[in-house]
């Protein structure tokens, strides 16, 4: 029985799988192109830096909590969102880059 | 072995501060309206090595608490995100070209922490070179 329901459980998790999303948010002019991004739980935001500078986006929240450290120009880093809520993301090098991310279920 | 003591000899005596005029209390006293304060030191004795230390303290304040805290002591609120974590200011004895090539080009490229972002794209050169004089001011021993 266990062997039968295993063909189900598997294309259920390439379903889930299949609908993350991926969200670019651009820095440009030492700005994130977006300060708002809502997206769901699973998704990827990718943080690409278009500035001929070093960023280095980091967050503090407690849902999610990270820090990419400094990149440069034509450079990206990715950070997938698992848990609800809202996400302040800024920049430790720019302190006027602030954006915020609302994960939903 | 005789280069290698000149060297030493030469880092150690060599000097920490810039090498700007140190501020005359008197003449302070008596352009700021006998009240020094650190607005007055700025604006009218720019030159000296105490405005330049106010200057860097604003600088530090506005991109280096956020890692290395407000006294730097290393505790800043985004320190929690960085192994290891960002260095005790205050116990500082490099030299000052040390770390003004850490503050220019981040941790990274000296061998440092990474969390340490390179500087010299943000910062002038006199922003770096008040903020060293205000990272010294801080040590603990000078």
């Amino acid at each position: 029985m266990k062997f039968r329901l295993a063909p189900l459980f598997l294309a259920a998790g390439m379903a889930l799988s299949a609908q993350a999303a991926e969200v670019v948010v651009d820095q440009k002019d030492k700005q994130f192109s977006q300060k708002m991004v809502k997206i769901k739980v699973g998704d990827t935001v990718t943080f690409r830096n278009s500035d001929p500078f070093a960023h280095n986006v980091f967050s503090l929240s407690d849902i999610k909590s990270f820090d990419l450290g400094s990149y440069g120009q034509g450079q990206s880093k990715s950070v997938v969102f698992d848990k609800p809520g809202k996400v302040e993301v800024e920049c430790s090098i720019h302190p006027a880059m602030q954006m915020v991310i609302e994960v939903t279920k | 072995m005789r280069v290698l003591l000149a060297t030493c000899l030469a880092i150690a005596v060599a000097p920490v501060w810039a090498q700007e005029k140190r501020l005359d209390t008197a003449e302070a006293l008596k352009s700021c309206s006998g009240t020094v304060t650190d607005e007055c030191v700025v604006r009218q004795f720019k030159d000296t090595l105490e405005a330049s230390v106010i200057r860097g303290r604003i600088v530090y304040q506005n991109y280096c608490v956020l890692c290395h805290g407000a006294e730097g002591l290393g505790n800043g609120r985004a320190a929690k995100l960085h192994t290891p974590p960002p260095f005790n200011l205050t116990m500082s004895v490099a030299p000052r070209e040390y770390i003004a090539r850490v503050v220019r080009k981040g941790g990274e490229a000296v061998g440092r922490g990474i969390g340490m972002p390179p500087w010299e794209d943000q910062l002038t050169d006199e922003q770096i070179n008040d903020t060293l004089n205000y990272l010294h001011s801080i040590r603990k021993y000078k």
